[in-house]
């Protein structure tokens, strides 16, 4: 085939991603890929954990990237991760999120769900809780018991020796 | 000498230092191989070897990777598998 004719049918976006490898000569591999990765190209996922999943292209970022977006997450996606269906709608560049959730219910009757983006908080920092000590009450505790074993030896020792006498 | 029973390779011998400081042998249970895909016999990445009691203790996204065919087929035949199927 001669690159005349291979232009004019990438021009129409005929020539799919396995074929244009093999012709790849004087850096046409990028124009066939961009070519056919355009603008609401609707296309499946297959890497990742969104793989087997629905998406449509909204941006072209280069040669080798893509924005995508639908039943996956809205994310820059690398063409080799991608395996383009033959459907393309008609979308603007940069197209939202609300735009591609009405295409997906008109064509597939599928509503999308919105992920919410995770909250990172600060982590629980551990405080090591010290517990109060007790307050210690010994010294009065103490003088009183003494004073008391003070007063009871000389009554002790005084009844002793008033029973001794009587006796 | 060891056992009759003691003399088979299906487990595995190990030399343990005991707190009296001799060394002694004992034999442990070897752990199972790990697995593969179903359609080319490539080492899943991903899948841990463990015993199934072992496994079944660890969290969900730990025992394979997280996508179509995770823990069954590798990543080219998984590919492979989706591009098959949707054109």
């Amino acid at each position: 085939m001669s690159l005349d004719s291979l232009k004019l049918m990438f021009e129409f976006g005929v020539i799919p991603v396995c074929l244009a490898a093999e012709h790849d000569s004087d850096g046409m591999e990028d124009i066939k890929m961009v070519e056919t990765f355009s603008v609401g190209r609707l296309c499946i996922k297959t890497a990742g954990r969104d793989s087997d999943r629905r998406c449509v292209v909204v941006e072209a970022v280069d040669a080798k990237h893509v924005v995508i977006d639908g039943e996956t997450r809205r994310r820059k996606v690398n063409i080799a991760h991608l395996e383009p269906l033959d459907k393309v709608f008609k979308l603007g560049i940069k197209a939202s999120r609300n735009d591609i959730k009405v295409l997906f219910k008109k064509e597939f009757g599928i509503e999308l769900k919105d992920t919410k983006p995770k909250k990172t908080g600060e982590r629980p920092k551990h405080q090591k809780v010290k517990k109060a000590k007790p307050a210690k009450q010994p010294a009065k505790a103490t003088e009183v018991k003494k004073e008391v074993k003070q007063i009871v030896k000389p009554a002790d020792k005084a009844a002793k020796t008033a029973a001794e006498s009587k006796a | 000498m060891p056992a009759g029973n003691q003399k088979s390779r299906s487990k595995r011998r190990v030399f343990v230092k005991v707190p009296g400081g001799a060394t002694k042998l004992t034999y442990k249970a070897r752990k199972p191989s790990q697995a593969k895909c179903s359609s080319c016999g490539q080492k899943l990445v991903g899948v841990p070897r463990g015993k199934p009691a072992q496994i079944a203790k660890m969290p969900k996204t730990q025992r394979r990777p997280q996508r179509p065919f995770g823990g069954n087929l590798c990543s080219r035949c998984s590919r492979k598998k989706i591009v098959q199927e949707n054109r």
